[in-house]
């Protein structure tokens, strides 16, 4: 073969490649099995169960928690799926006051965590707060005896709670499916003699139902993490048991068995999303897109949608930040005094360490499996970022393992060698917390990037390459400036998410390490709200940020705008 | 000297069947040639091989004088490394990037000469005042430009061009053919360019290479692919075609608009007869008759239209002492509307037939 010295020439060049192709792929596998630490050793946690207190458990608090956890995931999931799905279709199928500003208000409850909402209103609602103060005063009344009032501090209570801050998971998606659904059907629809209501029920709902479902199992993940509401409500969950077995019986094993029975309960939703995201695909009928005519409401109609709307808001978002207001303004020196600056810096440091880390590494994976994607990779990137299904008290103390295993390890190692004890090195450190962290809200940055890659399209790439460039370069010159504001989102979102973490900054931050959530927190379980009104104001403030994003993008993606000019605009 | 060289070239994604089947070319520096076929047949694929995006799977990829893609060693030249110039369909122009900044962005420091020639380049096609706005805000033929600009202007050995004219309007298409043909012929560059339009094929090649289903089943010029069609495919590449069938007798098929020679094909053979409607002349066509047109065959007017330029005609010929007739569609250059139910005199052009075997 005449041409066998000149292969030799080009081969010269092919090594390089070669590794430099590897630094991304095994780049990408690094990250993801890293991430993947935490999940596995709950997993391997929840199949090999160490000294055995099933029997125990099962005799004793085990029926109660699935019970409780059980009527809690119901009501949230009721709850959420009547304000979310029905508020979604009127801003976007009726015409009424305020629909434009509620299309985005309504997002406003995201804001507050659900934790803060229950300090709210216990504070407003209990037996000693001005509503029932008010109603004593008003009717003479002078003992608890004399009338009856809900007890906030309950299972329904709780659930209330939660549907109130977690409905908007539901509306986003189902306004987004709806959306999406173009009108064309709904008219066909009504040329078939279906009224707009007969139509809501026959056509748009059943086309919206994986998005909803999606919806819903995220409100359920969300039920699921929560600790500070069920803890404050002693509402006896999976995530409140596992507190309780670990911080007061001293109990880890137990804990970890616990954890392993909610496990089972987060598998069935993942399937369930999975499930949902399959179906998603098949339910684009149209690729017709008609601006939406909007059913003008009038009379009583429209003030019972605008009260229908204004009502979520209201109680979800405009009253707690008010009362949270109203106390900061009398009691922020307290706060101050408290060291509000330290948490404040300690909060505000360790997010944006995290949101650093994840984005980071959240662009590294979506880049390796956008190089050399393959079912395996592919598989190992989505493993990876599987911590946002599973509950903070979980992961927990799935980062608690493997770190406590390699701090042993590193002792034992030290002492052998060196007859020096290393101690505790990464248990219990704000490495702990941050691991923990990013491993949980991977999946918001890994999620957004990959989103915003692959509305890159290959081509560019290919041009890039064409032209000279290799792929780290092609990263930094091409990808990178496109993605920024997608990065930025991302970075705001997991930022934000952290801000708001309580159950694994709970457990895994230092001996009196105190974020502003975990001072809340305490705070707040001490009957001290009011002292602790700004830390709590501030989470709030923090919790508009994504509100914002996604405000913009609701109002960007009105059908008919946004949608081809983001692909040939440069990132604002 | 080549520009570039594919020998038995085989490439198949994951497990699916191949895509590109022992494919075998080469194009010369200078010289354009065109990957003609449907859509589907793999003209993409043979493109990306050729820049390096896909790593070749069997077979070899020469460029100039290197083996930049060998099949059984597994040796993968880069892309970045190639020397080639590959312009996308979708042109792949950087949004962020404003028009210089486009055409620059594959040069180094080194060669700032170039940086000269692009901006010179964006003059003549009369885009200087817009060298710093972004791709968004040029028509599609102007980003078309830009994005050939931008592949020649690291001085490529090898030019790929992806469907460089699709979705454009019939008018700008022209205009940017001639242009882009001249850019190319200044340039010297080898260059190979994919289509899947006939008339676009053999107006920019000087050589056609017809692919169907992965194989490339044809390679001429221009003139050889339109009169001497390797098969029926190729025949019916050019557009709609009439076609009969026969038996071979004497060396020559017989059908209602005249006998054929079939010197290639033994007696008995059945075979089917392919006639361009082009091919079909009549006494009004305002064309010379060929010197051996003979008597001519009477046909049966069943609708003529006009078409603008041309104009169509469905004819009937009684096919044979039953009665049976065929129907023949003819393509006659300006207007020509006899009316429906008239007879008229055809002869039919040989150069415009082809009989194949069955
Ligand atoms: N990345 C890919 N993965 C799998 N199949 C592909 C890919 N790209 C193209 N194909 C398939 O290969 C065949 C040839 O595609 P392509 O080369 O793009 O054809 P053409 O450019 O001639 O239209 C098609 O059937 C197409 O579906
Ligand atoms: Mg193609």
């Amino acid at each position: 073969m005449s041409n066998a010295t000149t292969a030799l020439n080009g081969t010269s060049r092919f090594p390089a490649f070669r590794i430099r192709l590897n630094v991304w792929t095994a780049g990408t596998v690094l990250a993801a099995l890293m991430m993947a630490i935490p999940t596995i050793a709950v997993l391997i946690m929840a199949v090999t169960p160490a000294d055995n207190i099933w029997s125990h458990l099962a005799a004793t608090v085990l029926p109660d928690y699935i019970i409780t956890t059980l009527l809690l995931m119901t009501g949230v999931g009721t709850g959420t799926f009547l304000i979310g799905t029905g508020t979604a279709w009127l801003v976007t199928m009726c015409r009424f006051p305020g629909r434009r500003l509620f299309e985005w208000a309504l997002l406003l409850p995201m804001a507050i965590p659900a934790y803060v909402i229950a300090y709210v209103y216990t504070d407003l609602l209990e037996y000693a707060g001005p509503i029932q103060e008010g109603l004593r005063a008003l009717f003479g009344w002078t003992v608890k005896s004399q009338y009856w009032f809900p007890e906030i501090r309950s299972l329904g209570g709780a659930a209330c709670m939660m549907t109130l801050v977690f409905y908007p998971y539901v509306y986003l998606l189902s306004r987004a499916a709806f959306l999406e659904q173009s009108v064309c059907v709904l008219e066909v629809s009504r040329t078939l003699g279906r009224n707009p209501w007969k139509s809501f029920f026959l056509v748009a709902l059943p086309l919206a139902r994986p998005a909803i479902v999606i919806g819903l199992t995220l409100v359920l993940m969300e039920t699921l993490n929560d600790f500070g509401t069920v803890d404050y409500f002693a509402v006896a969950t999976f995530s409140a048991g596992i507190f309780d077995v670990w911080l007061n019986m001293n109990n880890v094993a137990g804990a970890a068995q616990l954890a392993s029975v909610l496990l089972i309960f987060v598998l069935v939703l993942i399937g369930l999303e999975r499930r949902a995201r399959r179906g998603q695909r098949f339910h684009h009928t149209t690729t017709k897109y008609r601006a939406l005519p909007g059913y003008p409401l009038r009379g009583k109609w429209s003030v019972l949608a605008t009260t229908a709307c204004l009502a979520p808001v209201l109680f979800g978002f405009l009253v707690p930040a008010a009362v949270l207001g109203n106390y900061a303004l009398g009691h922020y020196a307290a706060t101050l005094e408290a060291d509000y600056l330290a948490f404040t810096l300690n909060s505000f440091g360790l997010s944006a360490l995290a949101a650093l880390l994840a984005v980071a590494i959240g662009t590294f994976m979506a880049y390796g499996l956008r190089l050399k994607g393959g079912a395996v990779l592919k598989t190992m990137t989505r493993f990876a970022s599987l911590g946002y299904a599973v509950p903070g008290a979980v992961l927990a103390i799935g980062v608690i393992i493997p770190t406590a295993w390699l701090d042993n390890s590193v002792d034992a190692f030290m002492r052998d060698t060196f007859g020096i004890s290393s101690g505790l090195l990464l248990s219990g450190s704000i490495f702990a917390v941050t691991i923990g962290y990013v491993v949980r809200f991977l999946a918001v940055s890994f999620g957004t990037m990959e989103a915003s890659l692959g509305k890159i399209t290959p081509n560019m790439d290919g041009a890039a390459r064409t032209l000279g460039k290799g792929p780290a370069a092609i990263l930094l010159k091409v990808h990178l400036p496109l993605m920024r504001s997608s990065i930025l989102t991302a970075g705001i979102l997991v930022f934000v998410d952290c801000m708001k973490e309580l159950p694994m900054t709970v457990i895994l931050r230092p001996f009196n390490f105190h974020t502003l959530a975990t001072f809340v927190h305490e705070y707040a379980s001490d009957e001290l709200l009011a002292e602790s009104s700004l830390a709590a104001l501030t989470i709030v403030a923090a919790g508009i940020l994504p509100v914002i994003l996604l405000s913009r993008t609701i109002t960007h993606s009105r059908p008919g705008q946004g949608r081809n000019v983001a692909r040939t605009r440069p990132a604002p | 000297m080549i520009g570039l060289h594919m020998d038995h070239v085989i490439h198949a994604y994951e497990d699916d069947p191949p895509v590109v089947r022992d494919v075998s070319f080469d194009v010369k520096p200078g010289e354009l040639v065109c990957l003609l076929g449907p859509s589907g047949c793999g003209k993409t694929t043979l493109l990306r091989l050729a820049a390096g995006l896909e790593i070749v799977q069997q077979g070899q990829i020469s460029i100039g004088d290197k083996t930049v893609g060998l099949g059984e060693t597994g040796h993968h030249m880069p892309p970045e490394v190639r020397g080639v110039g590959l312009m996308f369909q979708d042109y792949a122009l950087f949004p962020h990037l404003t028009i210089l900044e486009n055409v620059t962005f594959g040069l180094t420091d080194s060669n700032g000469a170039r940086y000269a020639w692009a901006r010179d380049s964006l003059s003549r096609i009369g885009l200087g005042g817009t060298i710093n706005v972004y791709p968004h805000t040029l028509s599609g033929g102007q980003q078309q430009r830009v994005a050939l600009l931008r592949a020649l202007a690291t001085e490529p050995r090898v030019l790929l061009l992806d469907e460089p004219f699709s979705g454009m309007d019939v008018t700008l298409r022209a205009n940017v053919r001639e242009q882009t043909l001249t850019i190319l012929k200044e340039t010297g560059v080898a260059t190979l360019m994919v289509t899947h339009d006939p008339e676009e094929a053999m107006f920019m090649a000087d050589r056609i290479l017809v692919m169907q289903g992965g194989r490339i089943i044809q390679a001429g010029t221009p003139q050889e692919t339109y009169f001497h069609p390797a098969n029926p495919f190729v025949a019916a590449l050019f557009g709609p075609i009439n076609e009969l069938s026969g038996t071979v007798q004497d060396k020559a098929v017989k059908t209602p608009l005249g006998d054929f020679e079939t010197p290639a094909m033994a007696d008995g053979t059945e075979a089917r007869i392919f006639i361009r409607p082009e091919g079909l002349k009549m006494e009004y066509s305002g064309e010379p008759l060929p010197d051996d047109a003979g008597e001519g065959y009477t046909a049966r007017v069943v609708s003529a239209r006009m078409l603008g330029r041309s104009s169509h005609l469905r004819l009937s010929f009684a096919a044979d002492a039953y009665g049976t007739e065929i129907d023949i569609q003819a393509r006659i250059p300006g207007a020509f509307l006899p009316a429906s139910g008239s007879t008229i005199t055809v002869w039919v052009d040989p150069n415009q037939v082809f009989v194949f075997p069955v």
